[in-house]
């Protein structure tokens, strides 16, 4: 087997490989790229067994067909590393190891038996539904940090795929917080599907997505509890989260006894501002609407207090004091960036709600004190 | 601004508490260790028994003594207990298992004296535990030490401002603090027995004998400590642990006992004011070999329930072998103050949330009103049970 390629195509093509590969490997498998090179070129392959990550090398000048297995740390510190612009990758017959070459480097890296790599398992052949693949990209961007991080909540550890008529709906929560995005899909999907792909499947497809506007094949599949994503440049086939996503989508208010609608950016440095003042273990803000002025308040016993008016704001409905935590409040106002937003704020005990135009909605609960008092 | 520091030393402490929950004891010459005296009571020092000598010897030394295993969950309670009480004397305040340091600089006129405020501390420990306190008034913590050993047992020593050389010239070397066994044989060999003999080391000779430490030293043989009291509001961990002596392999059981672990220390972490964000569960099996796990929280957490979950998932995990566990530890690590707050999720608003809070409050209450004992979950109701049965029933 032997190719030479661009450096930064092999590059980017480890990257997105990397991407579904958990730092800490369980299995050695896991901590394998499959390098393969046959008449459609070289490709690139690795699995932790839960999630399967293809994608194609761009721009290779030479190719002998051929197979090698070697650890994905080695060759993705290596080509990090060299500099020149085409690299030679090429493993001798009857042997495992594989020879990396760029200019006068030369190194010989330990390589695997490449029969030992796990085959992919049998894809899903159901329909799925086509979305461009930019579009694709934004939902992931605007959607996966609001997923929950925490191992005992596995179910929402992920991002929710939802095919229904012309319409796919991506939605992340963490249980106290919850991103919607809503596009258009190229044909209208002949039933609701949906699962919920782990996060590092979706960090693997946000990579694997070129800037372009190819179209991405979503499909589905709970069945065989399985969704592949496939795009011109590779796929990635992943097991469903199992379960089910609590229907939050149907608590997510749609009336607000304050509506303030101004550029995320502002508000975003308002609060930002504010947080300046706040501690890792007290980290909120309190957002007050009275006598015609809207401002974000802070106060610590720890650092102190302040407060910062916003100016450039158009507020409608009653007066309002609400506190949230600052993570909550600025993650959904910081992937909005420059766009004007709506934030729909309820009294002290409904959700408020980030609205990005017609496809954006960001819920998310205030902070509620435990005494009688209302201010933290 | 004169600084002043209080030091509290528990007297014969894991003893005491032994005597205190076993009046049988009382009077009685009793050491706590598990092949080495960890502690002795008065009784029992006055056979000249001391903490580090092998219960062997102590045997030897006093065929009356009684020995008795440590149990250091119930003594980290006690401690706890009776230096919550220091936090409302002292703003900044350092403390370890049975010692404290209370920096009371700048308090005079809230407290009307220094001494006065010690007395009134030592008392309230007294009234709180039972248990007696020395106590140390000095200018530095390494004075305020050396004076509270001074006035063992219950005594309290106050070292004047400035006198702290004099005091600290007459202590013999192995007195000081940063001077162990091999310090002090190598230092008697120059001839030295005394801090005020160290104090003709010059700086450099001290730093060639013992390095950094030899530069301690030389402010240390002089009365000077450049130590203060760390701003440690909190303790750096809560933790509950129990002896099972390799009894109880029932998966029920040890898991009651973990909750019922998980209760007492959740307890003691509410008093403080406290929430957490990692549990760690420490087995211990009969052949020395320890199992140790730990499952962190997204945010802080109070509830019994939520920490009994984490504690669960750290104990699933470090309990890989079917033996008989010796003793079992929980312990809440990365600690911070609880803001009093509640993060609701989007199906609740938080009024569930904030029922719970409310009900482990009440539970709390009872409790400490009551004792531990009043109020017992579904889990831990198992062990009750087990109490109640008659030995060799099944």
């Amino acid at each position: 087997m032997k190719a030479v390629c661009k450096r930064s195509s092999l590059a980017e093509a480890l990257g997105v490989i990397t991407a579904g590969v958990p730092a800490q490997a369980p299995t050695p498998v896991a901590r394998d790229v499959l390098i393969s090179v046959d008449h459609e070129g070289l490709r690139l392959e690795s699995t932790d067994l839960t999630i399967f990550s293809e994608v194609k090398v761009l721009e290779i000048k030479e190719a002998v067909s051929g197979e090698a297995l070697t650890p994905i740390a080695c060759i993705a510190g290596l080509v990090h590393e060299l500099d020149k612009e085409f690299i030679t990758i090429e493993r001798e017959e009857g042997q495992f190891g594989l020879s990396i070459s760029s200019g006068n480097d030369e190194f010989k890296i330990i390589g695997h038996d490449p029969g030992d790599f796990p085959s992919s398992p049998e894809t899903t052949q159901c329909a799925g539904f086509e979305v461009e693949s930019a579009v694709l990209a934004e939902a992931i961007r605007l959607v996966a940090f609001a997923a929950s991080k925490d191992p005992s909540r596995r179910q929402l550890m992920g991002v929710a795929f939802v095919a229904e008529g012309a319409k796919a709906y991506f939605v992340a929560s963490d249980g106290k917080r919850l991103a919607e995005y809503v596009v258009a899909t190229a044909e209208r999907a002949d039933k609701r599907r949906e699962g919920i792909l782990p996060l590092a499947a979706v960090e693997a497809i946000a990579k694997l997505l070129p800037l372009d506007n190819g179209q991405v094949s979503i499909k589905i599949d709970p069945d065989l509890q399985q969704a592949v994503v496939s795009h011109e440049r590779g796929r990635v086939l992943c097991r469903l989260i199992e379960g089910q996503m609590p229907d939050y989508v149907s608590l997510i208010p749609s009336e607000f006894a304050t509506t303030v609608e101004g550029s995320a950016r502002e508000l975003l440095a308002a609060v930002r501002k504010a947080a300046v003042l706040t501690t890792r273990d007290n980290a909120f803000v309190r957002l007050e609407y009275g006598d015609g002025a809207f401002s974000v308040h802070v106060s610590s016993k720890e650092t102190g207090s302040g407060v910062v008016p916003v100016d450039n704001v158009t507020v409608s409905g009653d007066p309002i004091v609400v506190n949230f935590a600052v993570q909550y409040l600025s993650d959904g106002l910081r992937v909005m960036g420059d766009t004007v937003v709506r934030l729909g704020l309820q009294k002290s005990d409904g959700a408020a709600v980030v609205h990005g135009g017609r496809a954006f909605r960001y819920a998310f609960m205030p902070v509620r004190p435990r005494g009688a008092d209302d201010e933290v | 601004m004169a600084p002043w520091i209080l030091h509290l030393d528990f007297d014969a402490f894991f003893a005491s508490v032994e005597q205190l929950r076993n009046p049988r004891l009382s009077g009685r010459p009793i050491a706590v260790g598990r092949g080495v005296v960890a502690s002795a009571s008065y009784e029992a020092r006055a056979s000249g028994i001391r903490a580090g000598m092998a219960c062997a010897r102590a045997l030897r030394l006093c065929p009356r003594l009684v020995i008795v295993p440590p149990r250091g969950e119930i003594y980290r309670a006690v401690s706890e207990e009776a230096f919550e009480l220091c936090r409302s004397y002292a703003p900044s305040v350092e403390t370890y298992l049975d010692e404290a340091d209370l920096d009371l600089t700048g308090t005079e006129r809230l407290h009307g004296g220094h001494a006065g405020a010690a007395r009134r501390i030592q008392a309230a420990i007294a009234k709180q535990t039972g248990l007696t306190v020395s106590a140390g008034l000095g200018a530095n913590r390494m004075i305020a030490a050396l004076a509270a050993k001074a006035a063992k047992p219950r005594g309290l020593g106050l070292i004047p401002h400035g006198d702290e050389e004099a005091f600290v010239a007459r202590l013999p070397i192995e007195k000081l603090p940063g001077i162990g066994p091999a310090r002090a044989r190598a230092l008697r060999k120059l001839n030295i027995a005394f801090a005020a003999d160290l104090r003709g080391l010059e700086r450099h000779m001290l730093a060639d004998l013992f390095g950094a430490a030899g530069l301690v030293l030389f402010e240390r043989c002089r009365g000077r400590d450049i130590g203060p009291c760390r701003r440690s509001e909190f303790p750096r961990a809560v933790s509950r642990q129990t002896d099972l002596a390799g009894l109880e392999t029932n998966p029920d059981v040890l898991e009651a006992r973990l909750r019922s672990l998980v209760e007492d220390a959740g307890r003691a972490l509410r008093r403080l004011g406290l929430v957490c964000r990692t549990a760690a569960v420490t087995i211990e099996y009969l052949d020395g070999i320890r199992a140790a796990a730990s499952h962190g929280l997204a945010e802080g957490a109070r509830l019994d329930d939520t920490l009994f979950e984490a504690a669960l998932c750290a104990y699933r995990r470090a309990r890989r072998r079917a033996a008989a566990p010796r003793g079992l530890r929980v312990a809440l690590h990365r600690l911070a103050p609880d803001t009093g707050t509640v993060q609701p999720t989007l199906d609740d608003r938080g009024d569930r949330a904030l029922a719970r809070h409310a009900l482990m409050d009440a539970q709390d209450a009872v409790r400490n009103r009551f004792g531990g004992g009043a109020l017992l979950s579904g889990r831990t109701f198992l062990l009750r049970t087990l109490e109640l049965r008659p030995s060799g029933a099944p």
